[in-house]
Order: C-alpha cells, then structure tokens, then sequence
C-alpha cells in the first residue's frame, strides 16, 4: 500500500494508541548535584528509591571503576578512594564539547547523564516488571526552546532507552505539585525559589488552567547553595573544635580526610537543626562533643541568602513586575527547609510563603502529577478551515527543489497564474499554478527547500469565482453590468425630474413617487446586499446617489423660493416621501462613500483625463 | 567579506525564505564583528578625561584635549601603517578621506556665526564618526574608540554614543573622575541591558586625574586618596554588579610623559637640585610656579606645570633625584608610577587576551535578543530562527567554561577565595591562562617540553583539584573555583588528546 496510510501501517503497534496515554511514565528530577525519580503508572505514583542507600534521593555522581560506571550512593561511596574517577555535577557541564576525564576514560557531559538515566531506569523496572519506555525529564528554565542542552538532554534519555522522553521546566513542575494549604490560584503569580545543594534558581511562574503554566522569567546563582551552610557549620565547629581538631586538622596526611570527615559531620549537624532547637553529636577522634543551637546558628552569616534574595529582586525587576503583583513565594530543594531560609525571604520579600508537601522532592513529585494528569493533554485533530485548500502538485520525476514564490502571501491571484517556481532534479525549472483563482494563504516551504509530490505547498482560499458564475466557465476577471445600480440611478433621476418639471397632479405625483421609491430602495437593498460581487457599484451607487441628492436639493431650494402652488405641494409632498425613504438608502450611500473613497477619486480622475 | 563560521550553520538553518531577511542581516553582522577587531570605547561624563586617557593609552597627542575637553565626535582608533583620517557620515554617504592636520578641527566644536563656520558646522553635524588609523603598537590588542561626554542621555552627542556603543563596541572603559554620579550608574545600568550586556567581562573603569588630589604638603601621594575614592565607588551596586576592576590613573602625568623632551629633562634635572620643600610650595599653580625664584626659564616652568601638573613635576624631580638621567627611563619611571604601565597592561591582559571571548559574549548577547526584534514571523519562520539560534548558541555554549574561568577569576581578585591555600591559587591562575595560554606555560612547565610531558603533569593538576572537589566544606565562590579548575585542567588534556591524534601543530 503507498501513500501516507501505508507509512502509518508500517510503524502502527498493535494496541499502542489506546494504551499511550496510561503507559507508565518515568519522572526523573535530573539535579546539579541529588537526582530523585518517580513512577506514574496505573493511574498512582511512588518513588523510585537509590538501590545503595534506599532514600528517594539519588547523588548525581558517576565513578569508573575498570570497566563499569557506577552510579548514585555507590559511585559516592568510592570517591575517597579515587577522586579523579568520581564526578558529580556534570550537570553543570552539558553542552560544553570538552570531554570529561574519569580514570583513564573520557566522556560527554550528557553521556554521564544516560548513565544516571540508565540507573534509575532499571531500578524502576524491577518496580514495575517491565521496562518503562517513557520518561518525563524536568530541566532547568534556562533550557529554552534555542538552547541546544534541551536536545542533548533528550539524546540522552533516548540513549538510555526510552522510546518517549518529554522535557518539563523545573519551576513549572514545582508550581505543579500538592502544596501545604490550598493550591495556588489560577492566573496567580509565584516566585519559584529553588535552593538546592551547589545552586540557586529562581523563576517566576503564572499559574494556568490543567499546570500549563508559564515561566515568566527566571534566574540562577551557579556557586550558591546548601553546601555554603554546611561551609559555615564546618568553620564553626572547627573553630570550636579545640587543639585536638586542630592538631589532626594540621596533620599533611591525615588532614583531607579529617577535614571530609568533619564536613560530614557538619551535614547532619544541618540536618538536626532543620526540625529541633539543638543539635548534638560527637566528633570521637577529637574527642569533640558538638553542640549548636539555633540561635548560634543564626548568628552565622550567611551573604548567600542576601545574594538568594538580590537575585530575586532582580528577576522580578527584569520581568517588569512589582513585589505586590506576586502572589506567593515557593520555597522548593532541600536547603530551604532550613528555618534560617524562611526567615531571610519572609523579612526580605514580605510575601507569602508555600511549601510543597515535600519541598525537597517537590519537583519531581509536581512532574509526577503533571504526568498522572497526561491524559487532559491529548490533542484532538483540528477540522480543516472552512473556505481554505491545500496546493499540492505531481512533480514529474517525484521531487523538485523551491526556486522562488512568485505572488507574496497575502495577494490574490488568477486562475493559472504562476504561483511559484521549482527546480526538477534535472536542472528544468516548472512554474507551477493554480488552475482557479484564489487567495494565497501562507506558504509552507522557502525558497531552496526540497519537495516531493504529494507535499502540501500552500495554502489558499479559492477566489471570488468560486461561485455558479465561475461554474458557467464565465471570465472570472469580467465585471458584472451592475443592474441594481442602473435601476437605483435612473430611479432617483426619474424622480427629480418628475418634481423639477411639475406637469402631474399631486395624486399622480404621489403614486409615481411612491414607485420610484420603492423600486430604489429595492435597488439599493439589493445593492447592499450584493455589493461584493458588482465591483462597479461600488463607483456608480455612491455617484449617482450624491448626484441626485444634489439634484434634489437644488430643486427644493428653487421651489422654496416660488410662490406656493400645486406643483410646490406636489414637490413638498414627493419631497417628504423621498425623505421618509431615507432610511434605506442614506446609510450605504454613506457608507460605500466612506469605503471607497479612493476609488471614486481614482475613477473620477480616470473620467476626466480620458478626454 | 566571507561568512564567518561559526554562523554559517545559522545562516545555512534560516534558508531564503523572505521573512527572514532582517535575521539573515543580523546573523551576517555577528559574524562580521567576530572577524573585526576588538574595540574597547572609553566612555564618562563631559571632562571625565576620557581623550587624555586616550592619548595616555596610546602614548602621544592624538586625540585633541582641552581644558573644555570639546571632543564631541566618536574617534575610533584603530591599527594602521600611517596615519589617516576618514570621515563617516550619518545619511549613508560615502566615506571621506581628510588630512591628518585636521583631526583637531574635525573633533572640536565650531564656534562663529559667519557663513564659512556655519557650513563647517553642518559639515560637522553630518558626522557619524572618524576612523583614525594609528601606528601605536598598543593598537595591536584592539581598536579603542574614544567617545564624546555623556552628561544629559538625550544630548545629540550623547545620543550618538550611545548609538554607537549599541552598534560595534565589544568592551568598555568607564571613565570618571573624582567621584561616580548618578549619571554613571544610570550609565552602567542602560549599557547592562543593552544588547553591548556590560558586565564584569566586558566593563573596566578608570579614575582618571589622580594628581588633583595631590596638595602639599598635606597629601604627597594621591594614589592613597584614590584608592579610597576607588573603594568607595566599589560600594555603588551598579559598580559592584558591572565593572570587572576600578582602576586610578594619574593620566596627565600619563599622557604626558610619552611626549616629554630633552628640553624638559634639562628643566627638571635643575629643578630636582631645589630643596623639596621649596618645590613643594611653590607647585599651588602654573603661575606661581613660573613667579617663584626656581632655576629654569619662567615660560618653560609655566609650560611644564601645565603639561605634568604639580604632582607630575614633583615626581619627575623625585625619579631624577634617585638617580636616574635619561630621558627614556625618565618616562618609563613616570609611566609606572602614574598607574598607566598597570592600566595598560590591564587592559591588553583583560581585554586583549580575551578579545575573542568578549566578541562572543557580545555576539550571544545579539542572537539572545532577535526574536524581539523578529515579531510576528509565521510558525515555519519562527522554527527556522530557532533552529538558527540553537546553531549559534551551541557554538557559544562551547565558550562557557572559559566565561566561568573569568568569573572565577573575578572572584580572586575580589580577595573571596579565601579557602584556597597560596600554592592552589597559583594553580589556578596558571592553569586558566593568565600566565600565558600555551599548554606548557599553563603546566608551569618550559617551552618546547613534549606533549607526553604536558600530558602527566596535567593529570597530577587534575588528581590535586579532584581530591580538592571531594573533600568539601568551601564557601560557593571556592568550591565553585575548584570544579573551574578541575574542568580547566580536564579541557587542556582534552586539548593534548588532539594534539597527540593529529601530531603536532
């Protein structure tokens, strides 16, 4: 079978369309330096858990190991032993063409991402018992429709598998998910604040109908994030950590990995803090007890949440909106549990502040919802516009090549005019046409594009003699003589002349005027209703109408300007009669005055000159 | 012209399809402009001695300088065999080539009512700009462009300016001097959303006139009230946000100093036999200096204050008492210690080692901003000029590490890595080139030493940042240096790679 139908058949999987819109979906929330995963399948959604440390986070870190590439907490585990094959944040990298070197091998930026891909992946197969062929990747909003990264990060899905893979901003994904509290409004506006691990992204979001939402604008610090705060906790506690800390701190060997070890420590010190007043634990080796409370943590300075917030403050500048004008402030990524992160935007941006169920997973948990919503999201064919056509032409050979369009999008043009003109791959130029008249729509290839019979060229409205005159096999581009027009002008005439002369009595006058004006206002309705297609009238309507109210006028004048006899009655009584036609045939006489003035000029001009 | 590269394949995505012809244009000018060389405009207020810089910069009188500063054409400089001037016109006139003699009537304002000065006048305001060919060595890095003031932004001048910094201009040096105006911020802020998108890459500024501050005997050395006046200035946010480095220069002294003569030094040698303080008191003003009872002709002394300034002329006396008795060293010495040997190195190290750098950043900036200036294109338009972008910003993306590097580097300066030990710091500026862009020379390694040997000290560099890039516990400006430093070290090996596939060079 040929044509579009068979092509269709070839690729046509049994059963896939219907099931399309309930296939599983992975939703991968692919992070600078933690990744977390979801599985939307069978209308419900669950996490994808890190085989190695069975959280719903996953390190994005990748370490070689001989010939493997191992992946997530066990990738992390080994870095201490081999810190040049460990690598996380490869994020950062993509589109940089420079490979990354791990061990002794070298890889692209977005390959480590299939890596990670692969990863989660397979572990969301032994999940479901089957492998997942579609995924939904969020991505930062900076990966705008021109930015090449969105397509190496859809390479890379692919690489790893995946028969779909779909790109979803973050912010729009974390303006998706359930909120603590009710959900924002629509036609709402809300800053995303995104503190994560190494980087800061702010984007400002307008909540739509069905999360269609859109990024107004967004912003990013690339050397700012949580791990500043445990910087700042680790400079505390070395500085309390007495001369035990510092004389292991001052150890040449020993001092990388105490340092590591104390940072460690300094995370979960973190961690305590989020959800109780005072942190405790014990750094044995220095026989260090750590304790810190709030309020020594607050003392901390922090210049990166004053930068968070400048940051912000600009976006919104740049996006020419007003702190008022913002409906809320998401606060989404781990580091902005942290009370201390709270408390900067609230006193800084004095709007109100929403958290996602889980801030920490909420961009993965809004996509996965996103995904569970899928189905509102098909598209149903459009029904082909009403008066318009596809051109489609049988090229001899089967293709050509565009030369040039020969009438501008927009032009009208006759039956058989050339439209535009190909290339056969001969070297022999066609001039191709259209064999009725029409209206050139719009254009669906350039000059230089290849086409091939069948394709569809352009699109047109057939012209005005699409209609039965067109059928007669009339010459679309004769005028029509306009009768209704003719009728309408010798009316009027009649008319004048009929009170000019004065010879009928008032009764006859009244009855021949009563004719007269009723076979002009039937003219003139007519005229109305028919003017597109007597091109004419629109000349001879308007002119022979203001000639005879011109007419008209003169004759009343003149007749006032008499003593008053039967004529004058005569005339008065016509002249009303006239007058109470008005009505039907002022307003297009007016408005075809208007609407053609140029051409009644250009016409008049014509008549003059041609003498 | 031939097409540039690196938009061929944009040129080649937006086809001939009518629609996109202003596209096809711009993407046709990006690529001219990365062929161009670089050009760096001083720009500032009225009198922010943005032309003796100039002349500083390039070591003679060139452009005309006054005590009005009338400057009010854009000059722009550039490299030449000899020098020339060719005269460009706003209403697309042919260009026009004019006498060297008469650049200074070109550039100073008319002033007369009678019919010769009136059409000289009309003549002026046809100006565009005037292309200056220059055989200054410094001219070498780039084309500096020297700019009319810019008091009021909707002045005639100033509104020419700023077309003209919209247009060509790469980089800019912002000029001022004793103190920074609000009209400098609101400058800094327009040229930051320009599509010129100054920023700490492309934006240096100069405090010019730094021998103002100098009074005796209460302030000897202006340089420290400059620094003060520069610290402070660095607090501005516009500054902070905008400006890569804030620099003082005593730019009389500057300018001057490339054109002293032997007749000078002669002066100065028997002034540097006066007792200090007596030079001292006597340096209030021209006049007094040429009153007072001094050794050397009385017109020459007024002469030499007015060319070097008190400050000029004391500091000269000081390098002469220290021993020194020539002229060339005379000027050098006064060079340096003017602050314009730094100011100069500056900027062919910041500017001119980066001036492909700074031609893409301005070039991204323009594709950034096409599809506001592309409205209303049909759906298959607006595809082709995605596509078109997508090419170009893909070659651009290619750029971004050495754009971190600079922004890393910037955070160095600014004294934030603090985490870094001396020895991590030297790595680190090395590798990212600002000790000189060969592989060896970024491995700290001679010239000549064979790829093999490049190759494993790259990687000792960059097993020292992994270990680094694990341990943590750094600031964001520090760990953010480090993964730079790791990837710098990464990309020169990617670079050995090549090098070792494809032979040598």
């Amino acid at each position: 079978m040929s044509g579009p139908f068979g092509r269709w058949r070839a690729a046509w999987v049994p059963g896939a369309a219907a099931e399309g819109a309930t296939e599983p979906v992975l939703v991968v929330d692919l992070g600078t330096s933690t990744s977390s995963a979801m599985l939307v399948a069978d209308g419900s959604m669950r996490p994808v858990a890190e085989p190695g440390s069975g959280l719903w986070t996953w390190p994005s870190a990748v370490c070689v190991d001989g010939e493997t590439v191992l992946v997530g907490s066990s990738a992390d585990n080994r870095r201490r032993v081999d810190p040049t094959a460990y690598r996380t944040e490869f994020k950062r990298d993509l589109g940089d063409p420079s490979p990354i070197q791990l061990g002794d091998k070298s890889f692209r930026p977005e390959e480590l991402v299939t890596e990670l891909l692969v990863a989660i992946r397979a572990q969301a197969l032994k999940l479901l018992g089957r492998p997942v062929e579609r995924l939904l990747l969020t991505v930062p909003a900076s990966y705008g429709p021109a930015d090449p990264r969105a397509g190496l990060m859809i390479a890379a899905g692919e690489q790893a598998g995946f028969a779909e893979v779909e790109l979803l901003p973050e912010p729009v994904a974390a303006a998706y998910a359930t909120l603590q509290g009710s959900p924002f409004r629509v036609g709402e506006t809300v800053l995303v604040y995104d503190f994560g691990g190494g980087t800061f992204d702010a984007a400002l979001v307008r909540i739509a109908q069905s999360g269609n939402h859109e990024v107004l604008g967004h912003a990013a610090l690339d050397d700012c994030g949580g791990r500043d705060v445990d910087a700042a906790l680790f400079r505390l506690i070395r500085d309390r950590g007495g001369p035990t800390l510092e004389h292991l701190l001052a150890q040449p060997t020993l001092a990388a990995d105490i340092r590591r070890e104390v940072v460690e420590l300094s995370k979960l010190v973190k961690h305590q803090l989020t959800d109780s007043l005072v942190a405790r634990d014990r750094y044995a080796p220095a026989q260090l007890d750590v304790t810190v409370d709030r309020p020594a943590f607050g003392a901390l300075e922090f210049p990166i949440l004053e930068r968070t917030i400048t940051c912000c403050q600009e976006l919104l500048a740049r996006s020419n909106l007003a702190l008022g004008q913002l409906g809320a402030v998401l606060l989404v990524g781990g580091s902005s549990r942290m009370p201390i992160v709270t408390e900067a935007v609230t006193a800084r941006l004095q709007r109100p502040i929403r958290y996602a169920e889980d801030p920490t997973t909420a961009v993965v948990s809004g996509a996965a919802r996103w995904a569970l919503a899928g189905r509102a999201r098909m598209l149903a064919p459009a029904a082909a516009p009403a008066n318009e056509k596809p051109l489609s032409w049988v090229l001899p050979g089967g293709s050509a090549t565009v030369v040039r369009w020969l009438v501008a999008p927009g032009s009208s043009y006759a039956a058989e005019t050339p439209l535009l003109s190909v290339r056969l791959p001969s070297g022999e130029v066609l001039r191709l046409s259209d064999d009725q008249p029409g209206k050139l729509l719009h254009t669906r290839v350039s000059e230089g594009d290849a086409v091939i019979s069948g394709d569809w060229l352009a699109m047109v409205r057939p012209g005005p003699t699409a209609t039965p005159a067109t059928a007669k096999g009339c010459d679309p581009g004769a005028r029509i003589p306009d009768v209704p027009g003719r009728i309408l002008t010798g009316s009027l005439i009649a008319t004048a002349l009929i009170y000019l002369v004065g010879v009928f009595s008032p009764a006859e006058t009244a009855v021949i005027t009563g004719f007269v004006c009723g076979s002009a206002a039937a003219a003139g309705w007519l005229a109305w209703r028919e003017r597109a297609r007597f091109s004419r009238l629109r000349v001879w309507v308007p002119l022979a109408a203001a000639a005879v109210a011109g007419l008209l006028v003169g004759a009343v004048l003149l007749n006032l300007a008499d003593e008053l006899d039967n004529n004058s009655r005569a005339l008065t009584f016509g002249g009303a009669s006239l007058i109470f036609a008005l009505p039907v045939w002022l307003p297009p006489l007016v408005l075809s005055l208007v609407r053609h003035r140029d051409e009644i000029t250009a016409f008049l001009r014509s008549k003059v000159q041609r003498p | 012209m031939t097409t540039h590269p690196l938009v061929a394949a944009s040129l080649d995505r937006l086809g001939r399809a009518p629609a996109l012809t202003e596209a096809r244009t711009a993407f046709t000018r990006i690529g001219d402009g990365l062929a161009a060389p670089m050009r760096v405009a001083l720009v500032g207020r009225v009198s922010a001695g943005k032309s003796t810089l100039a002349n500083a910069l390039l070591g003679g009188y060139r452009a005309p300088t006054g005590v009005n500063e009338l400057t009010f054409n854009v000059n722009w400089i550039t490299r030449g065999t000899e020098p020339s001037v060719t005269v460009h016109f706003t209403d697309g006139r042919p260009p026009e080539r004019r006498d060297v003699a008469e650049l200074e009537r070109l550039t100073v304002r008319a002033e007369g009512d009678d019919p010769e000065t009136q059409r000289w006048k009309q003549y002026l305001a046809s100006i565009a700009y005037l292309k200056i060919t220059d055989p200054a060595p410094y001219l070498r890095s780039f084309d500096l462009v020297d700019t009319p003031g810019l008091d009021s932004v909707f002045a005639v001048d100033s509104a020419n300016t700023l077309r003209f910094l919209d247009g060509p201009v790469d980089a800019i040096v912002l000029v001022f001097s004793r103190a920074l105006h609000t009209e400098e911020s609101t400058l800094l802020r327009r040229l930051q959303g320009s599509t010129l998108a100054a920023g700490p890459i492309n934006t240096i500024a100069a405090l010019t006139r730094v021998e103002g501050y100098w009074e005796w005997p209460d302030v000897p050395d202006p340089h420290a009230v400059a620094h003060r006046v520069v610290d402070q200035a660095a607090g501005v946010s516009a500054v902070a946000e905008v400006i890569y480095q804030l620099v003082p220069v005593a730019s009389l002294v500057g300018a001057a100093a490339a054109v002293l003569s032997e007749e000078h030094l002669h002066d100065l040698q028997a002034l540097a036999t006066v007792d200090v303080d007596t030079l001292g008191w006597s340096l209030d003003d021209a006049d007094g200096f040429a009153a007072a009872s001094l050794p050397a002709p009385a017109q020459r002394r007024r002469a030499l204050h007015r060319m070097l300034h008190g400050y000029g002329v004391m500091l000269a006396c000081d390098v002469l008492r220290e021993g020194v008795t020539d002229l060339a060293t005379l000027r050098a010495e006064l060079d340096r210690r003017s602050g314009m040997a730094m100011f100069r190195q500056l900027l062919v190290d910041h500017f001119g080692a980066r001036a492909d750098l700074l031609k893409l950043n301005r070039a991204y900036s323009r594709v950034q901003a096409l599809p506001d200036e592309n409205h209303g294109l049909q759906p298959r338009d607006q595809v082709a000029l995605t596509d078109a972008m997508r090419e170009f910003i893909r070659h651009g993306q290619a750029a971004n590490p050495r754009f971190r590097e600079l922004q890393v580097l910037r955070a160095h300066y600014e004294g934030r890595l603090r985490d870094l030990s001396d020895s991590d710091i030297d790595d680190l500026l090395r590798i990212t080139g600002e000790r000189g862009a060969s592989p060896a020379a970024r491995l700290n390694l001679p010239p000549g030493t064979p790829v093999e040997e490049l190759r494993a000290q790259a990687r000792v560099g960059l097993r020292r940042w992994a270990e680094l890039d694990v341990i943590g516990g750094f600031d964001g400006p520090t760990r953010f240096a480090v993964a730079v430093a790791r990837r710098a070290y990464e990309r020169l090996l990617g670079e050995l790679d090549d090098v070792r596939r494809e032979g040598p060079w």
